[in-house]
């Protein structure tokens, strides 16, 4: 212990710090001096740390029996990893696919949504969009780890285009109503941003306890990120914010005035605060490059990656309805919805991936504790829709291919493209994403109004849309049976007290799921939950 | 129904508040509300905008007869858990959520809580008495230990956080700024 006490000593100076050399002091001091080796050989390629693969388990299952409910992002991998170690696994699922959240809608898919009509996609053949998840971030390793184990191939999603647009309304000013290029918007920031602030460097009016070396290291800065006259250090236009003539034979190209700063500013701030604004996707962990997906879509990974590796061990149409647990065993009863019949099936343990808001709703006999930690947490409401449209007017008309369009309509939020098969015909893009009472409300309108108010507002950025329309398709996550929520919405209490329970067995069931991670609402979430589970599952049976 | 407008949009923008707490750069947690106090508003007033809310929101999942979806959304007609004389099972369930229903204290403020409360509660033969904006903030103090959330300028909308429920300083996150 005084080695970990000595650690703490350490990051209560630098809270949130751990140097090399101390993490190496670590390594050595609890796992020997080969272990530093292979830290440091691996130093150069895992910058970042966290689980990137399985864990690596010894000795083997056995046939030892266990019950997979759910094959969705958590059951799926949790199922897979059992089978490699030898357990007799079956995985009853309550959808007629595999997936869950994962759901990449094409012509024929389905849905039908509680108090709502049965829907049912009709887009031609190749025209695909994610109803759930949709882009992978490049330190999900779990998704990297299994698209590569099963030849699934991926593209790039690009989530940042700077030919994309940005789109505010309901703001002050000429620009009100209007649209612009991100890289418009983008240059026209940073030049303004640059020339006041270079010239308050410059006028000695910046405020701040610098040195003469680095003030005039911070003005070549901003003249170069912000495109300044490097003699006035004013900004002006430049290709940076792209031409609304390109260059040909005929002429240089135009290149408009930057817009008047005055009349940037709220165009700007609003589009800032807006649901999953711009800044979002240049800037944060989760949504800057690189972003990836499969190349049919997300739902490749568990239709043709896990489906097929788990073959007739997964029970399609099986709708859990109770967990029942004794001294040396589990027993499920499920309605089998291809039958009618209510059936059971038994087993030594239980890895159950159905969400929380789901779970509760089975009859279980958890403990009172545990079975309160299931109730502790809330669930969010999200709505998607893709629409499918005849042409690839975005592409032919607006030379976008690719990437995302930010608006600040609540009931919009962003436009997604198709981020491959440029130049098909038709395509179908993230036409409304919406959360919260937005959500709510759009949920609750019949389908044909929300494609309707959709298209009103994908109409304020691209008009060609109404004429392209070919149909709508709406996941309203609140209203789909077994996910009723779109992810779980912990605060730090519940995060503190429920979260810690539910990672924990009860009894013989394990719970996996994104509910079980810090990465709520993303896959990764939920294949370290089942990484977790798997680990802890296989310790107690090796244990006997 | 101007003043109620203004509350609503108000309100929007806590929850786009609340959504940047996850950013880190707005401090809005333990300040006390600046608005200028407000009559109190009318049993009929409050039963007015409960609807408007219900017929927004709520109905996603309760539907219009308030019936809910059997064994899946609670029903709210004919409930009795909704309709004791003392309101605070209701309303702290409408504030922080249960099991699947979201959490409504980041997007609603107690007006409102109290508004949807009392449309409940008489809505669809249930009969029971209105529930006041202060029976609300007694309920939210009792929750959060943090009475009121300041609002911020307009137009902040969330990106994806919309769990509400503010707990003493931490942000409510649970939901990427990014959204999947």
């Amino acid at each position: 212990m005084d080695r970990v006490e000595g650690a703490g000593a350490a990051s209560a100076r630098h809270p949130g710090i751990i140097t090399r050399r101390r993490f190496l002091q670590m390594v050595g001091a609890t796992a020997g001096s080969a272990a530093v080796m292979n830290v440091l050989t691996a130093w150069g390629q895992m910058p970042m740390g966290g689980q990137t693969e399985p864990p690596k388990l010894q000795g083997n299952g056995n046939g030892t029996k266990v019950i997979v409910i759910g094959a969705g992002p958590g059951g799926c991998p949790a199922a897979w990893e059992l089978v490699k170690l030898g357990y007799d696994v079956t995985v009853i699922e309550a959808r007629d696919r595999v997936g869950g959240h994962v759901f990449t809608v094409r012509g024929g898919a389905k849905t039908q949504a509680y108090g709502k009509d049965e829907q049912v996609c009709d887009w031609p053949e190749g025209v695909w969009w994610d109803a759930g998840p949709s882009r992978i971030p490049f330190y999900h390793r779990s998704f990297f780890h299994y698209a590569k184990e099963f030849n699934i191939p991926l593209i790039d999603h690009k989530n940042l285009n700077l030919n994309g647009w940005v789109y505010a309304e309901n703001i002050d000013g000429p620009l009100n109503g209007k649209k612009m290029r991100l890289h418009e918007l983008q240059a026209d920031m940073a030049g303004y941003t640059s020339q006041y602030l270079a010239t308050a460097i410059d006028q000695g009016a910046l405020d701040q306890p610098l040195t003469a070396e680095d003030e005039e290291l911070f003005k070549q800065y901003l003249t170069n990120w912000g495109i300044l006259d490097e003699m006035s250090l004013t900004y002006g236009p430049s290709d940076h914010r792209g031409y609304t003539t390109v260059p040909d034979t005929q002429s240089a190209g135009e290149i408009a005035d930057p817009y008047p700063f005055t009349d940037l500013l709220p165009f700007a701030a609003a589009a800032l605060r807006s649901a999953g604004g711009y800044l979002a996707a240049t800037s944060t962990f989760d949504w800057q490059t690189t972003l990836v997906k499969p190349k049919e879509g997300v739902g490749q990974l568990y239709e043709e990656g896990f489906k097929q590796a788990l073959g007739d061990r997964i029970k399609l149409n099986c709708e859990a309805t109770e967990i029942r647990q004794s001294e040396d065993g589990v027993r499920v009863v499920y309605l089998n919805k291809e039958t009618g019949q209510t059936e059971e099936i038994s087993g030594d343990y239980c890895v159950c991936n159905i969400p929380l808001s789901v779970l509760i709703k089975l009859k279980t006999d958890f403990s009172p504790e545990f079975r309160e930690a299931t109730r502790a947490v809330p669930y969010a409401m999200a709505l998607r829709m893709g629409i499918g449209y005849k042409r690839r007017f975005w592409e032919e008309d607006d030379w976008i291919y690719g990437g995302q369009s930010f608006t600040n309509i609540p009931e919009l939020g962003i436009l997604d493209y198709p981020d491959d098969n440029y130049n098909a015909a038709a395509g179908a893009m993230l036409s409304m994403y919406n959360f919260g009472n937005n959500a709510a409300r759009i949920s609750s309108l019949p389908y044909e109004e929300q494609y309707a108010l959709a298209l009103e507002h994908v109409s304020k950025i691209h008009p060609q849309a109404k004429e392209e329309y070919i149909s709508g398709f709406s996941v309203a996550w609140h209203l789909e049976p077994y996910s009723l929520g779109a992810w779980p919405s912990y605060n730090a209490r519940t995060r503190a007290g429920a979260m810690p329970k539910l990672q924990e067995p009860d009894g013989r069931v394990y719970l996996v799921g994104e509910h079980l991670s810090n990465v709520n609402a993303w896959i990764e979430g939920a294949v370290q939950a089942a990484w977790m589970q798997v680990e802890k599952l296989h310790t107690r049976v090796m244990q006997g | 129904m101007t003043r109620f407008s203004s509350v609503r949009s108000r309100a929007a923008t806590i929850v786009g508040a609340v959504a940047f707490l996850a950013l880190g750069s707005v401090p809005l947690i333990g300040q006390a509300q600046d608005a200028a106090p407000a009559a109190a508003p009318t049993e009929q007033e409050l039963i007015a905008e409960g609807e408007k809310i219900y017929t927004n929101v709520c109905i996603a999942c309760h539907q219009p007869n308030g019936k809910g979806v059997d064994g899946i959304y609670l029903p709210l007609a004919g409930n009795p858990l909704l309709t004791t004389e003392d309101p605070t099972y209701f309303v702290r369930t409408v504030l922080t959520g249960r099991g699947g229903m979201p959490p409504f204290a980041g997007p609603y403020d107690d007006e409102q809580i109290a508004a949807i409360t009392t449309y409940v509660r008489q809505a669809w033969g249930n009969d029971a008495a209105a529930v006041s904006p202060e029976q609300v903030a007694a309920v939210r103090a009792e929750i959060t230990g943090v009475p009121v959330v300041q609002p911020t300028p307009e137009g902040q909308i969330p990106s994806g956080n919309v769990s509400g429920t503010p707990v003493s300083g931490a942000a409510t996150a649970g939901t990427p700024e990014a959204t999947p």
